[in-house]
């Protein structure tokens, strides 16, 4: 009890001034970026909901009218046991003139059994087996080249697809032409398994299905997830498919940026993803998913900072929040720490509560938007109760497993000895700088 | 010792107490002096006068006939369906091998019950094969021939059926070992045959998935591992130069292992342009033209097949009475007793009509037609089956029928009046005659029912 009034004391004491001072990582990046920037951005999509709907129809109509054929491609490595869901929750689309490939890179499991099955039972229009592993991109890349649609989807095995999933992931494409991939809404299926698995619920639900709104909306929307994303064949023709990952999901869409594509997320289109239930496996994905940034964008792709055909704003400036974001502040979190450590260590115990409390504030006005715009509201009313621990998840269990993998992959390159990846393609990749 | 004589064409050879038919050529064969010679000898190098003799032999009726020894002169370049079919090779000079062959088997014809009646044809040609084995004493050894609809004959039982029902003898032959008659030895081949006439001879091919297309072509997947490029082997080729070219990167892919790999392969079908890896296999009968997936194909085994014991008993002994007598028993149907049973249940009820007389009568129904001799006797007894049933339609659950052939008939009626006896009988000459006419040819038949009450102590004559 004293400490509480101890507490307050102090924070009145301090004053608004200096308080700035203490918080300023928070207040000018945290705060700024994902709560008045979002809240702004957000606000503004809402008061366009009508001409977008209006144009929306019209787009569906015009979809509707030309019916193209639709190729989705579900590349992967031992998914038997997902494909029949898969396959299920295909064939329940609105949109049905769609051919279905699934490529099985090499499984060492029963997928082969099923997939032929499926095929040989007319449930899907093509399976197609590499009995030796060329890595989840060759794997696209197959698939790929036996797809016959106008459209292309690649779709993650262990996910399944609201029914007018298909149809709302390729209306944008009616909505501008230069529009060459469009990106899905990731959302959680088995968020009620673990503590792991709610926790991302939330990231899911605020770095995807809201964040990508806002990235999208301000021409800045970088990853298409490969869970669930469209393309255009011609777009994926001109720019030659999927290079070697891991983080292929995110270099494809910078090469359709560069290319001079627009890259669009569409929230109506939603797909259910099964998410790691460990924190150790989840520990290994984000590894895996936090190399890329070193890996393709400050490598591969550091040309987008130079003058070239294709520059643009929006490719630059994505670049720019992604570096500044996930790198830069991610460095200056550790300098904040020190800073903290150093100059207010005799009130170290009064600040970690306040900061702690302002992150918890600002993680509840995040989750207020999420409600505003999720169509799952009701069945996510649960997650409040996660909110406050999303603090240390992502403060904490994230910001480690990202600079850990920055460092191992900025000194050591670390992804081209991942396993994700068969050793002879990686080898190759890093040969050639890829 | 040898004396070769001739009866009108035919050539007979006598030798020790053995008389062979010789035969050289198709127009000197009579086939009516085989049940008189001992043994058949062929000497002409042509397979259709081997056919025709074997035909005409083994196909008799008589065991007498259809167990008789063939031999054949030995050619350069006989077929096998000749040399496994006949009961040894020889030369002219050879009659005494060919005598002590002949004495064998007619010594084991003569050890055989000759049984002429079998419950049924299947059951007729399993128990002919035991006994040509027994005769023989050697193993049922099928050969390959691609003549033969299952590629392989059965020596003896091939010729009991025709082409068409070549697959019943895999069944018989089953039929014989589930028994315990027979016993499979070693396996010999597998065969698969057509689910719609069992033929063995077929085309199998890779057919397309979507169409059922035959024509297809197969390429081979390459992987590019620099920029995971994969595509079919033509995506690679160049049309002047021999190097395979990455058409994503345009790198040439010079060392397999090193710069690509092929991890797959993919069918492409010229007809419909669909692709896929897995095509079906259908077979294309050559006999009947079905084309069909190869799963439907039926796999049975072809084994060298052996005589039991128990086989060995049942043609030294013949069937058992009961076996080739079931048929004369009546179909079973609720009311219609064996004539023993109906005389002891008679007996019972005139006892019984000591208390309660005058209305239990015993009734005759005769059946006469001169159509019905002229019918077989397995036609006699369905028909005798149909009238006892038709008879016991007319009468009580209660009530009992016992049939002693199509034309003699005897019936118990309980808790009867002579007044509804009476409109019973009219009922049955009526009905029964309607059904003899039905299945008889110009029948001219005549039924009538007589009847009588039942006393204790009465003596009926049946």
């Amino acid at each position: 009890m004293d400490f509480i009034i101890e507490f307050f004391k102090y924070w009145n004491y301090v004053g608004f001034g200096k308080m700035i001072r203490i918080f300023w990582y928070f207040i000018f990046f945290e705060f700024g970026r994902y709560v008045v920037l979002e809240f702004w951005v957000l606000f503004v999509y809402w008061l366009g909901r009508k001409r977008r709907a209006k144009e929306w129809e019209a787009a569906k109509q015009a979809l509707y009218n030309e019916m193209p054929l639709i190729s989705l491609i579900a590349p992967g490595k031992n998914e038997g046991k997902n494909i029949f869901k898969l396959v299920k929750s295909l064939n329940e689309q609105t949109y049905q003139n769609v051919e279905v490939i699934i490529v099985d890179d090499g499984s060492d499991d029963e997928t082969p059994i099923i997939g032929r099955n499926l095929e040989k039972n007319g449930l899907i229009d093509l399976f197609i087996r590499n009995d030796m592993r060329g890595g989840k991109a060759s794997a696209a890349n197959l698939a790929w080249r036996y797809s016959r649609g106008k459209f292309l989807l690649h779709l993650d095995a262990d996910c399944s697809f609201d029914r007018t999933a298909v149809e709302n992931i390729i209306i944008p494409f009616y909505l501008d032409p230069e529009i060459g991939g469009v990106g899905g809404n990731v959302k959680v299926r088995n968020g009620d398994v673990s503590l792991c698995a709610r926790l991302q619920s939330i990231e899911y639900l605020k770095s995807i299905s809201v964040g990508r709104i806002v990235t999208s909306y301000l021409g800045i929307y970088r990853i298409i997830s490969g869970a669930f994303g469209a393309f255009r064949m011609d777009a994926l023709k001109k720019i030659g498919v999927w290079d070697i990952g891991p983080g292929l999901d995110g270099d494809i869409t910078v090469k359709l940026r560069k290319s001079g594509y627009k890259i669009h997320f569409e929230p109506k289109a939603i797909c259910l993803t099964a998410v790691p239930t460990k924190f150790k496996v989840l520990w290994k994905q984000r590894l895996r998913w936090s190399r890329s940034l070193v890996r393709f964008r400050l490598r591969k792709h550091l040309d987008v900072f130079l003058p070239h055909k294709n520059w643009r704003w929006g490719t630059f400036l994505g670049f720019v929040e992604n570096i500044f974001y996930n790198f830069v502040l991610d460095i200056k979190w550790y300098i904040y720490i020190a800073d903290m450590i150093i100059n207010f260590s005799s009130w170290i115990w009064f600040l970690i509560p306040m900061n702690l409390a302002l992150y918890m504030v600002a993680g509840f006005m995040q989750q207020l938007s999420l409600s505003l715009w999720s169509e799952r509201s009701e069945d996510e009313r649960v997650l409040w109760w996660y909110v406050p621990l999303m603090v240390f998840y992502v403060a904490f269990f994230l910001r480690f497993c990202r600079t850990l993998a920055y460092i191992k992959e900025f000194f050591w390159k670390a992804s081209y000895r991942d396993p994700w990846n068969p050793q002879k393609s990686s080898y190759q990749a890093l040969k050639n700088g890829y | 010792m040898l004396a070769i004589n001739k009866i009108n064409k035919q050539a007979l050879i006598e030798y020790e107490d053995f008389l062979f038919m010789y035969v050289e050529e198709e127009e000197a064969f009579d086939s009516e002096k085989i049940f008189y010679v001992d043994a058949i000898i062929i000497n002409s190098s042509s397979t259709r006068l081997f056919e025709k003799v074997l035909r005409v032999t083994r196909t008799h009726y008589d065991a007498e006939i259809y167990l008789k020894p063939i031999f054949c002169v030995q050619y350069e370049g006989l077929p096998l369906q000749v040399i496994e079919r006949c009961d040894g090779l020889t030369d002219v000079t050879q009659y005494q091998k060919i005598a002590r062959t002949t004495r064998e088997i007619k010594n084991n014809v003569e050890k055989l019950f000759l049984q002429q009646k079998f419950p049924s044809n299947e059951f007729g040609v399993l128990y002919k094969t035991m006994q040509y084995l027994y005769t023989r004493n050697h193993d049922l050894v099928p050969f390959v021939d691609r003549h033969a609809r299952l590629s392989y004959t059965y020596p003896f039982v091939s010729l009991q059926l025709e082409d068409e029902e070549q697959k019943k003898i895999l069944d018989i032959l089953k039929q014989g070992v589930r028994d315990g008659f027979l016993r499979e030895e070693q396996m010999l081949d597998k065969v698969h045959i057509c689910d719609a006439c069992y033929s063995a001879h077929h085309n199998i091919r890779e057919t397309c998935l979507h169409c059922n297309g035959i024509d297809l072509k197969v390429q081979d997947l390459i992987h590019h591992f620099q920029c995971a490029y994969i595509g079919p082997e033509t995506d690679f080729m160049q049309e002047y130069t021999d190097d395979l070219i990455c058409p994503k990167c345009q790198k040439i892919l010079r060392h397999i292992g090193v710069d690509y790999d092929k991890p797959s392969h993919i069918f492409n079908c010229n007809t419909c342009s669909e692709h896929f890896q897995n095509p079906v296999f259908t077979y294309n009968c050559v006999d009947c033209g079905k084309i069909s997936d190869i799963r439907h194909l039926q796999e049975h085994l072809i084994k060298r097949i052996s005589l039991t014991a128990k086989g060995k008993q049942l043609v030294l002994s013949g069937l058992p009475k009961k076996t080739y007598e079931s048929d004369s028993k009546v179909k079973e149907v609720t009311g219609v007793y064996e004539l023993d049973v109906f005389k002891n249940i008679l007996e019972q009820e005139k006892a019984r009509t000591a208390f309660n007389p005058g209305r239990t009568f015993f009734g005759k129904v005769a059946v006469v037609d001169e159509k019905l001799n002229g019918i077989s006797w397995k036609e006699k007894m369905i028909l005798r089956d149909e009238l006892a049933r038709e008879l016991k339609s007319y009468l009580k659950e209660y009530d009992m029928v016992t049939a002693v052939s199509a034309g003699e008939f005897y019936f118990l009626k309980l808790e009867c009046t002579p007044e509804k006896l009476e409109e019973l009988g009219e009922l049955i000459v009526f009905n029964l005659e309607a059904l003899v006419k039905s299945n008889v040819k110009d029948s001219q038949v005549v039924v009538s029912v007589n009847t009588q009450p039942v006393f204790h102590n009465q003596t009926i004559v049946m």
